[in-house]
């Protein structure tokens, strides 16, 4: 197996941990939800189902890739970045994204879809990334919680794939980043799956 | 001071009513500890009475209240709903 393969398989069996991660999170904040009725866990709920959705289908789109059927694997690649997208939108929201911002928000989606839907759902992830990153870490200054931190160096982890992911779209040989943007999302998904297994813990 | 939402007022009231273990606790006990007025109190501790959540121990001189098994655990469910929120730097 050649080192491009590698990188497929690996890449492959990270979404699908990824996706049992996310997953388990979205039944954890669903429970949550439906035993407190606290809308975080409502908007918990909806960003971890927008993100196993968004594994779920970078995993498809490499199968359709492999099955040499190129155009459904790059309409499976922006569905699944407009759910990544989704995803980190809502957990921005979680972290009280203001109200105001919306609409340069939603202006700068229509702009950037023309150019590349990858490109331009790539590029609103990293904004809500890096707002949540930076709302956790004032929670993180607040509380001084070691989980909290690994769960701000998980979504370091996620935003530097999605940087990578992203201007791997204007390379020629993306592979070395690629590469990195591997290492990057197995870190995010490491830190990721720290608060549930704390809660799985506590339960049993 | 920050808006106390009902579930941690129900969360409060049950943590209060925890630490009076077997003997229970007053009403006056809970209204310090939870802080929170009479009326508001007596109309949340009916309330967690009916689904079950406490019990209420009728002495000749007063009222007390215990936390039920039920109770517990709805307590064990908050804490780790709660801590989960935490982790990602969130409240409930």
């Amino acid at each position: 197996m050649g080192f491009l393969e590698f990188l497929g398989v690996a890449k492959m069996i990270l979404e699908v941990i990824a996706l049992v991660i996310t997953f388990s999170a979205f039944l954890i904040s669903y429970k949550g939800y439906s035993v407190t009725k606290r809308p975080v866990f409502a908007r918990l709920s909806f960003a971890f189902i927008f993100l196993s959705a968004n594994f779920l289908l970078q995993f498809f789109s490499d199968i359709l890739n492999i099955l040499e059927l190129f155009s459904l694997s790059y309409y499976s690649t922006v569905l699944s970045s407009f759910f990544e997208m989704l995803g980190f939108f809502f957990i921005a929201v979680s972290h009280m994204i203001k109200v105001s911002q919306e609409r340069k928000v939603y202006s700068l989606l229509l702009a950037l879809v023309i150019i590349n839907p990858v490109v331009a759902f790539k590029t609103l992830s990293l904004y809500f990334i890096f707002y949540a990153i930076l709302e956790s870490l004032l929670s993180y200054y607040k509380v001084r919680s070691k989980t909290i931190l690994l769960t701000v160096l998980g979504l370091i982890g996620f935003s530097l794939n999605t940087l990578l992911t992203w201007i791997s779209e204007f390379t020629t040989y993306p592979i070395i980043l690629n590469l990195f943007a591997l290492v990057f999302q197995t870190f995010g998904i490491i830190a990721f799956f720290v608060p549930i297994w704390i809660y799985y813990r506590s339960v049993r | 001071m920050s808006y106390r939402h009902q579930v941690r007022i129900v969360s409060d009231i049950l943590l209060a009513v925890k630490e009076g273990h077997e003997d229970g606790v007053g009403v006056a006990q809970l209204m310090r500890k939870a802080n929170i007025s009479y009326t508001r109190l007596v109309k949340i501790l009916n309330e967690l009475i009916s689904v079950g959540l406490i019990e209420e121990i009728r002495s000749e001189r007063s009222k007390r209240y215990r936390i039920t098994y039920l109770g517990l655990e709805y307590l064990a469910e908050y804490e780790r709903f709660s801590t989960f929120a935490k982790n990602f730097g969130l409240e409930i």
